[in-house]
């Protein structure tokens, strides 16, 4: 069957909408997947623990000095 | 078209441009239609679209990031409080620390600790000796601020047994940290009579404040 030349642009247009999408979808998954640099440092995420064994004073103070 | 025109048009037809015909029939022209909207779509889907939406996408995981990073902050903050709390509760016991775990080796400090713990305990002090440590002696050390190695010092003592082991536990339940690395009981003729020494070697530990 002879194809009309309005029907090979169709073809072509709905090829360039489907390239489209996909590029569309691959660049904001690239986005998404991308690491960027920490917004904070290690030094800056370390977290002090603030407990104190308070018994090494009382140990300490029975010590002779 | 007179004689003239037809002439005339044989001459320049190779300037004419033959112009399509437009589409015939509706079926056709659907598609035409159909083809010009599909590539409109897909012009603004990579002209507009295409950047927004991963404008959006980066915005999205900036705040994303951004709140965990809060998160951690306050986490933090409410550590550092409760540290700061801590710290205030306990800062006329940090006194304690520095005499424990001192910042300089404060090797004369510690000698009159030794002669200290000797008279009491009832034993004669016969040798007291610092070693000099990467190349510094102990009255530099006690002067500078040290690299964190320990002060090593050996001792040794005269006098009967339980005094002697008087000593010896009282070094080890010192309020300065004291290491005993060794310590050996030795029967030492002197004159007629036999003389019990103790000989004790350990470390002091002290080290720079960070």
């Amino acid at each position: 069957m002879k194809r009309n030349i309005s029907q090979e642009i169709l073809i072509i247009a709905v090829f360039t909408l489907t390239i489209a999408s996909l590029w569309i979808y691959l660049s904001i998954n690239r986005v998404l997947d991308k690491e960027d640099q920490p917004v904070l440092n290690p030094q800056q995420t370390k977290i002090l623990n603030p407990t104190l064994d308070e018994d090494v004073f009382e140990e300490l103070q029975k010590r002779k000095s | 078209m007179n004689p003239g025109e037809k002439e005339e048009y044989h001459r320049s037809r190779r300037y004419f441009v033959g112009i399509p015909r437009g589409p015939r029939t509706s079926q056709t022209r659907s598609f035409v239609w159909l083809s010009i909207t599909i590539f409109t779509i897909s012009f603004f889907l990579i002209v507009a679209i295409r950047p927004t939406l991963v404008t959006i996408a980066k915005l999205n995981r900036e705040i994303k990031d951004k709140t965990e990073a809060n998160q951690l902050l306050q986490k933090k903050i409410s550590t550092l409080i409760t540290a700061q709390e801590v710290y205030a509760k306990n800062s006329d016991n940090l006194a304690l620390l520095d005499e424990a775990f001192p910042e300089k080796s404060e090797f004369p400090r510690l000698a009159y600790f030794f002669e200290q713990v000797a008279t009491a305990s009832g034993v004669t002090l016969k040798s007291l000796s610092f070693e000099r440590i990467g190349g510094a002696t102990a009255k530099e050390q006690s002067t500078s601020a040290s690299s964190g190695q320990p002060l090593n010092f050996s001792i040794a003592a005269s006098g009967d047994y339980l005094n002697l082991k008087g000593l010896l536990k009282e070094l080890e339940s010192s309020r300065r940290i004291l290491k005993i690395t060794s310590s050996s009981f030795n029967r030492v003729k002197k004159g007629e009579e036999f003389e019990l020494q103790l000989f004790i070697s350990g470390q002091a530990s002290f080290g720079k404040k960070s």
